[in-house]
């Protein structure tokens, strides 16, 4: 339990110069630098030193140092070919039709090459691709292959998007027979989607977004702009290093990640999960951590969380948390299970609360094999032990309150998934999401038979996502959709309080429809208190 | 301050025709445009603009075994449509989205408006065009091979020949309900004067053999229509409609020239082939006969025969329509006697149509005999997302029985649509009111249903 992880330095500072400058901003070692390296560093290393001190805290102004920084490294210790490249920006736009003319001369070879990869049958038969690319066309992200051996493909894609541009456009989507693509260009960053799935052109570019998100969260967005303006076609994949996985585990969230959870729906509506507790319990948990923190500043949130859903969250007075930040935070601590046994202090960057600057996690698990994982974000780049006796604190006082074993308890039910349906009474229901307008919280009943099955829980979720679309769209909502189909009855309602999609078996008839929904509604009005949080308490 | 200053609604940015394996050589690649639209562009322009939508379809067919599918590029300011009509022959229209030019703090932006334009339909429209195309000249192919030393020119020619004028009369935005889904209005007969009719054309054919198919029309609503496959028939139709409104509004037609000759291409179970079209018209029928086109006994003499024959039977049948057509009047009232409703306060509409004969039963704008009536944007573009498509536009489409499905809708703006689709039938109901409830709706649209399934039963669709 005492046992300290200070989160290891993802790259050795003993690779090229130019690394080790941009490597100490990476994700999680940025106090190790300073604890365990202080003696060692080298100029270079001094150099970075004093422009992380300077992130940990804020942005803006403090970042000018860092420039200078950064342009006294690029003059001295670049390679020839790599300050070659660094052009200035007008000079990228005026050439930046060349690719194009290049890819198009070129047919030929663009052909043959680019069927080396996709003569891959694995490759080409995925059912989605995210690509990430810098507006340079370097490669930065892709979800199945290896990035260098897409190197034409990313070269193509940066063609297509600087000549839309050429003409002051964006381009925005293409469709295909059968496929889906979705572009979008952010912080110097091209990010393309192609989708076999049924997620519409929204959709993914939820999850395009999420994916830029999460990169703001290893880089800040200052840091990631700063790169960029100083060299256009620096390599980020050495800054990335050890953040793939909480991308991939980000995109894959849907039935094409072979999944079967109804995470994917939270990440649909923008919502997070919420542990099913009494709210006498829940009110308990959230005291405990609320006597135990409100003491200790400059603590802006502590959540805590419990198989990817929230069991509470308490927050800063006049700040909240958004629910993409907060989908950042849950796929964190579902892909690290390196932070079970132990305490972890680690940096991270949400990208709505505050994009150009980190914030510092303290994460740990309740107790050994609990599955409740506690973290406590602070602006206080040294409030490691305030926030671990904190800790201790909190802990000990959910165990007397016996709200671990709540907690325990709450998460051996959400397992028994046809208990929940069954005590709701209704026989033909098979599945519902309901969500409060008034909160980024969704209730996703459990899956059942016959969607613990892959194929089946697919067309669930391209029906889902079907609803959602029409729905939720933007360009012609839609209130109400009844949809009756030979493998099920499917209904969407969108009310001022709330949205609701409910799966009936498919024999239902349509005046049980609507006495199953009365039904389903009255007992989560009933329930309420126990599937959502209504407001978050302050410190 | 936001505030509105105008909207500029969609319009065509360009329409280009080009052949990717054309002009592959430096320096020859303007020999890939075959048509663009509008003229008056920098040469460059064309050129750069067929390079961007051939690395398109490079891009999206680096992702598929089955090249050529790429269909839409959306762009903040665009929208465009490829469609690979023929193999390496490719037809793109770019539109303009529309947008409104508003001013904030005293700047001008525009603030565009993609949601609008609905792909479907506008990828519908492109083509259409191809098919039209396809009907009068035939393939593009067939063109370049029956000119084997100067192909490209003659295409060219027959490309901006055709294409000036077709682009000239689009009209946008597209918002025909009935062009999108291809469908066509039938004449309701009874049984016993249907059957005639039937029986007129089945003799005809027995008795002039050279005849391969038909297609008899009342006004412009269709009484039988032969065999043709329902891919080939929507345009036809038009054609037809478009001829004789021209002809009508020409000058007179003098009392000799009873009939018309057009040389067609038509989409057969064999491949396409170039077709003989006469149209015999009298009073308000007319009939369109096809004879092959190599056929070498149809003569001038041989169709005045043929319509010496015909006009009698012809006059008879149309005289006795006309009368079956003004009882019916007489007795419901109405003009149009599918019409039902009466019973019910929401002034329900209701849209029918077979897949397979794309006979549409319909009471919307029945008030306006021009059958103008506009839907609004959103219920177009919300009944376009509940429309499927038949597969295939070339192919036979498929003959597995499509699963009966039904799906009810209710707009954020007041009206309501149930589709339901099976038996190769998409059948729409709409209420422009929220004030039914669920079960309201369902009641309302099972008893059009119904109403209209006996119908269906008494009328036979082909």
């Amino acid at each position: 339990m005492s046992e300290v992880n200070w989160d290891p330095p993802t790259a050795s500072s003993n690779s090229t110069n130019s690394t080790i400058y941009f490597d100490a901003e990476n994700e999680a070692d940025s106090d190790q630098a300073e604890v365990s390296c202080s003696t060692t560093v080298t100029d270079n290393f001094n150099g970075h030193e004093t422009t992380k001190n300077l992130t940990a805290d804020d942005d803006g102004t403090h970042f000018m140092p860092m420039a200078s920084v950064c342009k006294t490294m690029t003059a001295t210790t670049l390679t020839d070919e790599e300050a070659s490249v660094d052009k200035p920006q007008s000079a990228t736009t005026a050439s930046s039709s060349r690719p194009l003319a290049k890819a198009l001369d070129l047919h030929e070879s663009v052909d043959t090459e680019v069927n080396i990869m996709s003569h891959d049958p694995t490759w080409k038969g995925q059912k989605k691709h995210i690509f990430i690319l810098s507006e340079a066309g370097k490669p930065i992200y892709s979800l199945h292959g290896n990035e260098d051996k897409l190197a034409i493909l990313f070269g193509i894609i940066q063609a297509l998007v600087s000549f839309v541009e050429n003409s002051q456009d964006v381009i925005t989507s293409i469709k295909a027979r059968g496929i889906q693509f979705v572009f979008m260009v952010k912080s110097n960053l091209i990010f393309v989607a192609a989708s076999r799935t049924h997620l519409s052109v929204a959709q993914l570019q939820m999850q395009l977004n999420d994916a830029h998100n999460q990169i703001i969260s290893t880089l800040t967005y200052s840091q990631l702009t700063k790169i960029f303006n100083q060299r256009k076609n620096f390599d980020l994949r050495r800054l990335l290093e050890g953040s793939e996985r909480l991308i991939n585990n980000l995109l894959l969230n849907d039935s094409s990640g072979k999944k079967i959870s109804n995470n994917v729906f939270a990440f649909l509506t923008n919502s997070i999960r919420i542990l099913p507790l009494q709210s006498s319990v829940r009110t308990s948990i959230s005291q405990a951590i609320k006597e135990n923190c409100s003491k200790i500043k400059n603590l802006v949130f502590a959540i805590l969380l419990a198989q990817n859903r929230l069991v509470s969250l308490v927050q800063m007075k006049k700040y909240s948390i958004h629910p993409a930040d907060l989908r950042l935070i849950v796929n964190l601590i579902e892909c690290s299970e390196s932070f079970k046994p132990s305490e972890n202090w680690t940096p991270i960057c949400l990208p709505k609360f505050d994009m150009n600057g980190y914030l510092h996690a303290h994460v740990s698990y309740l107790e050994e094999n609990s599955p409740a994982c506690l973290l406590l974000l602070s602006v206080d780049r040294d409030a490691f032990f305030v926030l671990s006796e904190a800790k201790q604190a909190i802990t000990e006082k959910l165990k007397r309150s016996q709200c671990i074993e709540a907690i325990n308890e709450a998460v051996m039910q959400t397992t028994r998934g046809k208990q929940q349906l069954n005590s709701i009474g209704i026989p033909e229901l098979r599945h519902f999401l309901y969500k409060p307008k008034s909160a980024a919280q969704i209730l996703c009943s459990e899956i059942v038979a016959p969607y613990t099955n892959l194929l089946d829980f697919e067309r669930l979720e391209s029906l889902y996502c079907d609803l959602l679309e029409r729905i939720r769209n933007s360009k012609r909502p839609l209130k109400l959709i009844l949809e009756t189909r030979s493998n099920e009855v499917a209904l969407a309602w969108s009310t001022e309080y709330y949205e609701l999609f409910v799966v009936f078996d498919p024999l239902t008839q349509k005046s049980s429809v609507t006495k199953d929904v009365d039904k389903l509604i009255k007992w989560i009005e009933k329930e309420y208190d126990t599937y959502f949080i209504r407001t978050h308490p302050t410190f | 301050m936001h505030n509105l200053q105008r909207k500029v609604d969609v319009s065509i940015r360009s329409f280009y025709i080009f052949n990717s394996t054309y002009g592959l050589k430096e320096g020859h690649e303007k020999e890939k445009v075959l048509f663009y639209h509008p003229k008056d562009i920098e040469l460059n322009t064309k050129i750069s603009d067929i390079g961007l939508s051939q690395a398109f379809t490079t891009f999206t067919d680096t992702f598929t075994d089955e090249p050529g599918g790429c269909e839409v590029i959306h762009t903040e300011k665009t929208v465009q449509l490829l469609y690979q009509a023929e193999p390496k022959f490719w037809l793109v229209l770019v539109l303009n989205v529309p947008k409104e030019m508003l001013t904030k703090d005293g700047v001008d932006y525009a603030e565009y408006h993609p949601y609008e334009l609905h792909d479907d339909i506008y990828r519908r429209v492109l083509i259409m065009a191809y098919e039209r195309f396809r009907m009068q000249e035939g393939t593009f192919e067939m063109i370049l091979e029956e000119n084997p030393d100067n192909g490209r020119e003659i295409l060219v020619d027959k490309l901006e020949e055709f294409f000036d004028k077709y682009i000239s009369s689009l009209k946008l935005p597209a918002e025909d309900i009935f062009e999108f889904m291809r469908s066509l209005q039938y004449l309701p007969l009874d049984k016993v004067l249907f059957l005639r009719v039937h029986n007129f054309m089945e003799s005809l054919k027995s008795t002039y053999s050279t005849i391969k198919d038909s297609l008899f029309l009342y006004k412009n609503t269709v009484v039988t229509c032969g065999r043709f496959h329902s891919t080939q028939l929507y345009t036809l139709y038009r054609f037809v409609l478009e001829h004789l409104t021209t002809a009508a509004s020409g000058e007179m037609t003098t009392r000799d020239a009873k009939h018309s000759v057009h040389k067609l291409y038509i989409n057969t179970k064999d491949g396409i082939k170039p077709y003989r079209m006469v149209i015999y018209t009298s009073t308000n029928v007319n009939l369109c006969l096809f004879f092959e086109q190599q056929c070498n006994e149809i003569t001038q003499q041989y169709l005045e025969d043929i319509g010496n024959v015909l006009s009698t039977q012809l006059y008879i049948l149309s005289r006795d329509i006309e009368d079956y057509l003004s009882k019916q009047t007489n007795t419901t009232g109405k003009s149009t006697p599918a019409s039902c409703g009466g019973d019910s306060d929401y002034g329900t509409k209701y849209l029918f149509i077979n897949d397979q004969s794309l006979k549409m039963i319909t009471n919307l704008g029945e008030d306006d005999t021009q059958r103008k009536t506009k839907l609004s944007q959103n219920i177009l573009n919300v009944m376009a997302d509940l429309f499927t498509i038949s597969e295939g536009d070339n192919k036979e489409s498929d003959m597995s029985i499509p699963s009966q499905e039904e799906i009810m809708v209710k707009s954020t703006d007041d009206f309501w649509v149930v589709k339901r689709h099976g038996n190769w039938r998409q059948r729409f109901v709409i209420v422009f009111s929220t004030k039914p409830t669920l079960l309201d709706m369902t009641k309302e649209a099972e008893r059009i249903f119904t109403e209209h399934d006996i119908k269906d039963g008494v009328f036979s669709d082909k």
